[in-house]
């Protein structure tokens, strides 16, 4: 029980009341028998104190158990196979999207007397459903796992008495298989077909980045056919519209897969797209994923890269790799001398000068008359006093000069340290702190800016929505170089997500590129990613680096006009965001322009796009194009200022259907069954779903509440008061003393 | 040499500022082999780093289990022991893709260990042999000009032999059998190795990896 404290204001007055009802009722003592006496104090003296009682308001506390209210997660594929129309309904085929929502609409309603029910929709990542209810199923790939942690994770450890997953199993990206434990039982139900019916596809298409102009390269693709055994069809590579070469593909089983190779030779440099396509059968289930394409340049030319480096390291030895892969990139390697240590305790001879290595290792030019050795230069952990005053002045008249590229990779031998004046800093974009950039230890998450995602160093796929989420997937990276601000004029293109400070920034030097990377750990993207198996996404590291160097190749673009893209191909009926940049004659950002931007479709079909001026970002000027339908578009844009024309710029952009969803859109039975199993769940059809409901059990955990009752706030307490004040008035009426 | 690698060591520890760029992975592996022992010999080759190559490296070896986090992060992997080792399936995987994605691995016949290494290996990297690497290989000239494989300690009488498995052609492992190299970077009373045999030791060892480091 708990009470006010004892000496308390009320306690003190109820006291000296107490005290002067007994000294009132001595002075009239005389006048009353020793009984009435006693009843009459006794009955004042209760009445004070029952009111002191209530003044002290004592509070009886306790506790007791009540249980903890119980979650079910219900999920919603919202990926593009949820489209698909194979769900047998009394007038015709529907699609997938509308039985599962139906299915969980209804579950819902029968769970929310018993469960706190909360709802999720996802692709290749989970979310609460719009409140509107105008979710569609436009997602571009479908992660399953990734979707159930998401929701077991939002519990924050309140019970979880199940996920309820609704979807086809059409997984594609996150783990291929599904986690071995759960931390609730997953109730997966099946939406589809599980056979999906007969199909072509053409599930990949590996020609690389680049091609080289007059070099036969090896273009390899992967078909196949489902339910059309004994059946021969054609399969075409095409470059744009002109027909490069074909093979025949003859079924052999209900499902067929077969790899394909071709040679191709281009002649003239330039951007093309190839694609691989088999004809549409009338009969199949869909005619989206009969073809695959790739977007490719071809260079004239091999890229002469000099890969400059202070010493042995990781960073060194994986870009050293990684370039050496790349059949476009002729690689040498400049590493000074040997540092001035201890090489020979005992008098055995030890090797001296450079690390010998096999391969062309040469030292940094120094002749600045001769600035056109290489197309590209990539330093790394270079200190400073490692170049001679003569290769300082080579690498400033190789960018600003020649229209060189320059990368600098960080590295403690020279951003970790004082820079001094050799010239090096006005090369880099971004200004390094006298004492040298500060180097952060603990992981973090890389992090494209605005300009990142359209910009081609960071392309890493080939539509925004598959770049965005290769990005979000991206395994932590560590060992930033802090203080370092971006000088004006450059472009952060990736940062750390919740850190100050650029990781990948550029700025235009003169006539030529210099980009930055600040950090020295970039190689665990690439073995991290190899070592988690995902053997593919282990290639995004080398493709980093080759359109790096590739763009640094390329002279910088002085049009004053320039379209910039997210990215070359765009998903059928998304909306794609363009930005115009424009420039003065002095190449200074216009803010003031005019632009007019014309899309063509491709039936020829033109119309004109709003265009607004981007906030915050001075000379840019934002388009929002949506694109109904395949095809090839063209867009042009125009720009004035002040009345006098400053230029245009072209650009085509390919809109297809992303055949990642396409691939394999049968009901995947044996992942969700899987799935369902490994977790304590169970797998059951979309018609079958209200069977998982009496399946969801209510926890049995329950936690303690502490409770408190007021003892002095009741009528009781109040009725015997009154009571025992009114007896006594009554009685000293009847006593004459009223 | 261990005064100069000792001042080295402090020097660099007091300036480090985060994670050391350079760190030697301590394979754990099961089977029963002591993957523990040369309890000095990690130490000691860091240190030799530091002062001859002039690496900022940790202190210590850094423990790794074929299946654990912490290989992905730690490109150059030490294993010795004597005895036998075993991996599982899934560790084999695991590995099998560590070597593959651009993880170096160093294995250090302490005696004893050749037969279980073997027989693993084919089963990490099947249809990737062990393949005789010459004298003239770059692993044993990329910094010190050697000879060929020291010949540390004598096991069975045999010549010291370096092995290498190449996956698309790049040295992803080097097996130095009937050398044991390790030993030879332990401290100097532990096996009470002439100081030549110590220098060829840590030379070899310098050289492995300022290969992997390069390669």
């Amino acid at each position: 029980m708990e009470t006010r404290g004892i000496l308390s204001a009320p306690a003190v007055v109820t006291i000296v009341a107490v005290g002067l009802a007994v000294v009132a009722y001595l002075t009239v003592r005389s006048r009353l028998v020793g009984r009435d006496f006693g009843v009459l104090v006794g009955a004042r003296v209760v009445a004070l104190l029952l009111l002191w009682f209530a003044l002290l308001e004592p509070t009886r506390v306790f506790t007791r158990e009540v249980r903890i209210p119980s979650q079910v997660a219900l999920l919603l594929d919202r990926s593009q196979s949820m489209a698909i129309e194979d769900m047998a309904e009394a007038d015709g085929p529907s699609p997938r999207w509308a039985a599962a929502r139906a299915a969980m609409s209804t579950m819902s309603a029968r769970l929310a007397d018993r469960f706190q029910v909360r709802e999720y929709v996802f692709d290749a990542q989970a979310r609460p459903p719009r409140p509107d209810a105008t979710d569609t199923p436009d997602g571009h790939a479908t992660d399953v796992g990734g979707a159930i942690a998401t929701a077991i994770r939002d519990a924050r450890g309140a019970p979880l008495s199940g996920v309820v997953v609704f979807s086809d199993g059409a997984q594609n990206v996150g783990a291929a298989s599904p986690p071995s434990e759960y931390d609730a039982p997953v109730f997966t139900v099946g939406v589809g077909q599980p056979d999906a019916g007969s199909d072509l596809v053409v599930s990949s298409l590996d020609i690389g980045e680049t091609l080289l102009a007059g070099e036969t390269a090896r273009v390899k693709a992967t078909v196949i056919v489902r339910g059309y055994a004994g059946r021969q069809f054609t399969v075409a590579l095409t470059k744009g519209a002109e027909l490069v070469d074909a093979a025949q593909v003859q079924a052999v089983g209900d499902e067929h897969v077969e790899e394909l190779e071709f040679d191709v030779t281009p002649e003239e440099a330039g951007s093309y797209r190839y694609a691989v396509e088999m004809s549409p059968l009338a009969d199949e289930l869909t005619a989206s994923n009969n073809r695959a394409g790739r977007s490719v340049q071809v260079l004239p030319s091999r890229t002469r890269v000099l890969l400059a480096w202070g010493g042995p390291s990781h960073e060194f030895g994986f870009l050293r790799r990684a370039l050496r892969r790349v059949p476009s990139v002729d690689l040498t390697i400049a590493m000074p001398a040997m540092p001035d240590v201890r090489r020979d305790a005992l008098s055995a001879p030890a090797r001296a000068g450079r690390y010998p290595v096999d391969g062309a290792w040469v030292d940094v030019p120094d002749d600045a008359n001769d600035p056109d050795s290489f197309d590209v230069v990539v330093i790394g952990d270079l200190s400073v006093n490692m170049l001679s005053p003569e290769q300082v002045d080579w690498l400033e008249q190789f960018v600003e000069t020649r229209g060189g590229g320059i990368a600098w990779c960080a590295g403690e031998r020279w951003l970790g340290r004082r820079l001094g004046t050799r010239g090096v800093e006005a090369l880099l974009p971004v200004d390094v702190p006298a004492a040298g950039a500060r180097l952060s230890s603990g992981e973090f998450a890389p992090a494209l800016t605005r300009q990142g995602r359209s910009h081609a160093v960071t392309q890493l796929a080939q539509t925004q929505a598959e770049n965005d989420l290769l990005w979000r997937q991206m395994p932590l990276w560590s060992r930033q170089y802090g203080d370092l601000t971006a000088k004006p004029g450059s472009a952060t293109l990736v940062g750390a997500a919740g850190r100050p400070g650029p990781l990948v920034v550029y700025h235009r030097v003169g006539a030529g590129k210099s980009l930055l990377i600040a950090t020295d750990a970039m190689w665990k993207w690439a073995l991290a990613e190899a070592a988690g198996g995902a053997a593919a996404r282990a290639l995004l590291y080398e493709r980093f680096w080759a359109q790096t160097v590739r763009w640094l190749a390329t002279p910088p673009d002085t049009r004053q006009v320039r379209i910039e893209l997210p990215a070359a191909e765009v998903d059928t009926g998304a909306s794609t965001e363009i930005t115009v940049r424009v420039f003065s004659a002095g190449y200074v950002p216009e803010p003031d322009a005019v632009v007019r931007v014309t899309l063509t479709a491709p039936t020829g079909e033109a119309a004109s796009v709003p265009v607004i001026a981007a906030p915050g970002d001075a000379g840019a000027y934002r388009a929002m194009l949506r694109l109904p339908r395949e095809g090839e578009f063209q867009l042009e844009a125009e720009a004035t200022a002040r009345g006098v024309p400053l230029g245009r710029d072209t650009a085509a952009l390919s809109v297809q259907t992303p055949s990642l969803e396409y691939r394999r859109p049968a009901r995947n039975d044996a992942l969700l069954a899987a799935i369902a199993q490994a977790s304590g769940g169970r797998y059951v059809s979309v018609e079958e779903a209200g069977s998982v409901v009496p399946l969801l059990r209510e926890s049995d955990l329950t936690r303690e509440v502490r409770e408190r009752r007021a003892l002095w706030n009741t009528p009781a307490l109040l009725i015997a008061v009154a009571a025992l004040l009114g007896s006594e008035w009554w009685l000293r009426k009847r006593r004459g003393l009223v | 040499m261990r005064v100069a690698a000792l001042i080295a060591v402090c020097c660099l520890a007091l300036t480090a500022r985060a994670e050391a760029p350079f760190v030697i992975g301590q394979l754990h592996y099961d089977g029963g082999g002591d993957w523990y022992s040369g309890a000095t010999s990690i130490g000691n080759w860091l240190a030799e780093l530091q002062v001859r190559v002039g690496l900022n490296t940790a202190r210590e070896a850094r423990v790794v289990r074929p299946t654990g986090r912490d290989l992905a992060t730690t490109p150059f992997v030490y294993v010795n022991g004597h005895g036998n080792m075993r991996f599982s399936d899934a560790e084999a995987v695991s590995l099998r893709r560590y070597l593959l994605g651009g993880g170096f691995m160093f294995v250090n016949d302490d005696y004893g260990l050749d037969e279980s290494f073997r027989r693993e290996m084919a089963r990490v990297l099947p249809g990737a042999p062990l393949e005789p690497i010459p004298a003239t290989h770059f692993i044993y000239h990329c910094f010190y000009d050697l000879d060929g494989l020291p010949k540390i300690h004598e096991h069975d009488g045999e010549p010291a032999q370096g092995y290498g498995i190449f996956l698309n052609g790049r040295l992803a492992l080097f097996y130095a059998y009937s050398a044991d190299i390790g030993d030879g970077l332990e401290e100097a009373d532990v096996h009470g190795d002439p100081a030549e045999a110590r220098e060829h030791a840590a030379r070899m060892a310098t050289n492995i990896v300022v290969y992997a480091l390069t390669h």
